[in-house]
C-alpha cells in the first residue's frame, strides 16, 4: 500500500494548494517580513548585515516553517479529512510520507524567494557556493519538514496546537539550525569547506534518523 | 508474587507491576536514606573535601552540580525506557513512570541550570555564557518543559499518554545529536573565557573523587525517592478516581 | 565563598519548594480518599461494620 498512497497523498495535497498559490506567496511574505523586522530590530552596520544576514534567513524560515506546519495540518482535521483518510487502507507510514513530502515541498518553494530575498537586504556575498548552499539548504530542510509534520500532528491533539508547535518543533531542531547556519557559515567564509561537510553530514544523518523515527512513529501518533 | 518470571513474555509483561512492588516496598525508608546521605555529603563537601587550587570555593559547587545534571540524563533515560515499554505493552503504569520521571527530571534540570549559573558567575562574571554543557542543558529543559505542557495542554479526547510516549522517545534519541552539534558549534567558536566547569586540571584526587562519587549516590537517592513518592501518588490518584466511579455508579444505582 | 553558598542554598531552595508541592498533592490526595471512604461508608449503611480502611498505603 505503501509509496503509490504516499504519492497521492502529495499529489491530493499539492494540487490543493496549488488552487490557492496565495497560501505559498502569504508565508513567503511572512518570512521576508521578519528578515526586515531583524534589521529594524538590530539596526546593523554595513558591516553587521552581514553577520546578520544568515541568522536572520534562519530564523525566518524557522518561523515561516512552523506557521506553515500547523496550518497544513489544521486544514485536514477542521474537514474531517484526515479521518477520511484513516478509515481507508492507507499504511500510516505511506501518509506520513506523503505529507512530509508536501511539507518539503513547500518550504523549498518559501526558499526560492526567501533566499534571493535575504541575499539582497542583507548583501551578502555567496561567492560561487551557490550549489553547496543550496545543497545544505536542501537536507536541512528534508529534517525540518519530518520533524515540522510530526508534531503538527502531536500539536493539533492538544488546545494551545500554534504555541506548542515551536516549543515542542524548536529545540529538537536545534542540531538541524547549526548546521545549516555553521555550515553555510563556512562556505561564505571561505576556505573551511572541511567544516561545511562535517555539518552536511551531520544534516544527512539527523535526516536519516529522525525522518526514519518519525514515520515509523507516526501511526501511534494518528492512531484514535 | 513469584520473583522468577517463567518466560521472557512473562518478564517484560509483569515488569511494570513487580518494579511498582519493588518502588512501594522501598518507600517508607528511601526518603530517610536520601536525606541522611545528602547530609553526609554535605558535611565532606563544607568540611572534609579540600579546597581546589585554581577556583577556590566555587569550584566546590561541581559537587552538587555535575550529580544533578547525572540524574537529568538518567530520568530522561527512564522516561525513554517507559515510553518505549508503554507503547509496547499499554498499560498505566508504564505511562506513570514516564510522566513521573520527567518531572521529577525536569526539576533537576532546573537544579543543573541554577548551579551551573552560579557557579558561572564568579568564574566567568556573568550568570551565563554559552558553553556547551550549559547550552546542552538548557535545550533539554526545553525538551523537558515542552513535554511536561504537551501533557498539560492535550485534548480530553486525545491519547495523552501515547502522545507524550512518542515525545519523550524522539526527545530522548535527539539528545546526543544536540550535544554533539553544540559542542562542534563551540569549538569552531571558543568562548574567550577559560571553560572548567569539569574536571579541574588533570585527573581528580582521591578525596574530591570520593566526594563526587559520595555526592551522585546521594543525589540518586533523593531522585529514586522523588519518583518513587510521585508514582505512588499517581497510582493512588487513579485507584481514587476509579473508586469514585465506582461510588458515583451505586449512589445512582441506589437513587 | 558567596556563590558557593548561594549554589547550595538555592539547591536546597528548589528542591523545598518542589517537596512542598509534592506534600500540598499528598494533602489533598489525603482528603480525598477520607471523602470517598465516608461516601463509600454512608452507601453501605448500618450493614457493614468494622473500620474502613482508606484507599493508600497509609499516611506519609
Amino acid at each position: 500500500m505503501g509509496w503509490r498512497a504516499a504519492g497521492a497523498i502529495l499529489a491530493k495535497d499539492l494540487r490543493l494548494e496549488l488552487r490557492r498559490v496565495e497560501t505559498v506567496a502569504t508565508m513567503v511574505v511572512f518570512a521576508v517580513l521578519v528578515a526586515v523586522i531583524f534589521v529594524f530590530a538590530g539596526d546593523p552596520t554595513q558591516a553587521d548585515l552581514r553577520r546578520l544576514g544568515p541568522g536572520a534567513l534562519w530564523v525566518s524560515l524557522l518561523f515561516a516553517g512552523a506557521l506553515g506546519f500547523g496550518r497544513w495540518f489544521a486544514q485536514e482535521e477542521r474537514n474531517q479529512a484526515l479521518q477520511g483518510l484513516l478509515v481507508s487502507p492507507v499504511d500510516r507510514a505511506a501518509l506520513f510520507a506523503g505529507k512530509w513530502a508536501g511539507a518539503t515541498i513547500f518550504l523549498l518553494a518559501l526558499e526560492c524567494a526567501l533566499v534571493p530575498a535575504a541575499v539582497t537586504m542583507y548583501q551578502l556575498d555567496l561567492r560561487g557556493s551557490w550549489p553547496e548552499l543550496a545543497l545544505l539548504l536542501a537536507v536541512v530542510t528534508i529534517g525540518y519538514s519530518a520533524l515540522g509534520t510530526f508534531f503538527a500532528a502531536v500539536a493539533a491533539r492538544t488546545t494551545a496546537g500554534e504555541l506548542l508547535l515551536p516549543i515542542l518543533l524548536f529545540p529538537l531542531s536545534v542540531p538541524l539550525l547549526l548546521a545549516g547556519a555553521e555550515g553555510g557559515q563556512a562556505l561564505i567564509e571561505g576556505g573551511r569547506s572541511g567544516d561545511y561537510w562535517n555539518w552536511l553530514s551531520l544534516a544527512v544523518a539527523f535526516d536519516v534518523i529522525f525522518g526514519t523515527v518519525c514515520t515509523l512513529a507516526f501511526e501511534y501518533v494518528i492512531e484514535e | 508474587m513469584s520473583w522468577w518470571p517463567r518466560s521472557w513474555r512473562q518478564f517484560w509483561s509483569t515488569l511494570d507491576g513487580r518494579t511498582y512492588h519493588l518502588m512501594l516496598s522501598a518507600r517508607p525508608w528511601i526518603g530517610w536514606l536520601a536525606v541522611g546521605s545528602m547530609a553526609v555529603v554535605f558535611g565532606l563537601v563544607f568540611w572534609w573535601v579540600p579546597l581546589e587550587a585554581v577556583q577556590g570555593y566555587p569550584q566546590k559547587i561541581f559537587y552538587i552540580h555535575v550529580p544533578s545534571a547525572w540524574v537529568m540524563y538518567a530520568a530522561f533515560a527512564v522516561v525513554f525506557a517507559s515510553s518505549i515499554l508503554y507503547l509496547w505493552k499499554r498499560t498505566a503504569l508504564w505511562d506513570i513512570f514516564a510522566r513521573c520521571a520527567a518531572e521529577v527530571g525536569f526539576l533537576f534540570t532546573t537544579l543543573a541550570l541554577v548551579t551551573g549559573m552560579l557557579w558561572g558567575k564568579p568564574i566567568w562574571g556573568t550568570f551565563w555564557a554559552w558553553d556547551a554543557r550549559l547550552t546542552s542543558t538548557l535545550i533539554l529543559w526545553f525538551i523537558y518543559g515542552g513535554y511536561l505542557l504537551l501533557r498539560a495542554f492535550a485534548r480530553p479526547d486525545a491519547d495523552v499518554a501515547r502522545l507524550a510516549a512518542v515525545v519523550g522517545i524522539i526527545g530522548f534519541l535527539d539528545v546526543p545529536i544536540i550535544h554533539l552539534s553544540v559542542l562542534w558549534w563551540r569549538t569552531l567558536h571558543p568562548e574567550p573565557v577559560v571553560m572548567i566547569l569539569d574536571d579541574p586540571g588533570g585527573g581528580l584526587p582521591a578525596s574530591m573523587l570520593i566526594t563526587l562519587l559520595a555526592s551522585l549516590l546521594a543525589v540518586s537517592l533523593v531522585f529514586a525517592w522523588l519518583w518513587i513518592q510521585r508514582v505512588w501518588q499517581e497510582r493512588t490518584a487513579e485507584n481514587l478516581a476509579l473508586l469514585e466511579i465506582l461510588l458515583e455508579r451505586r449512589e445512582r444505582g441506589a437513587r | 565563598m558567596t556563590w558557593y553558598l548561594a549554589a547550595y542554598a538555592a539547591f536546597w531552595a528548589v528542591l523545598f519548594g518542589y517537596l512542598l508541592g509534592v506534600s500540598s498533592r499528598q494533602q489533598k490526595l489525603v482528603e480525598r480518599a477520607e471523602q470517598l471512604t465516608r461516601r463509600l461508608a454512608e452507601g453501605a449503611g448500618p450493614a457493614e461494620q468494622g473500620p474502613v480502611e482508606g484507599a493508600g498505603e497509609g499516611e506519609r
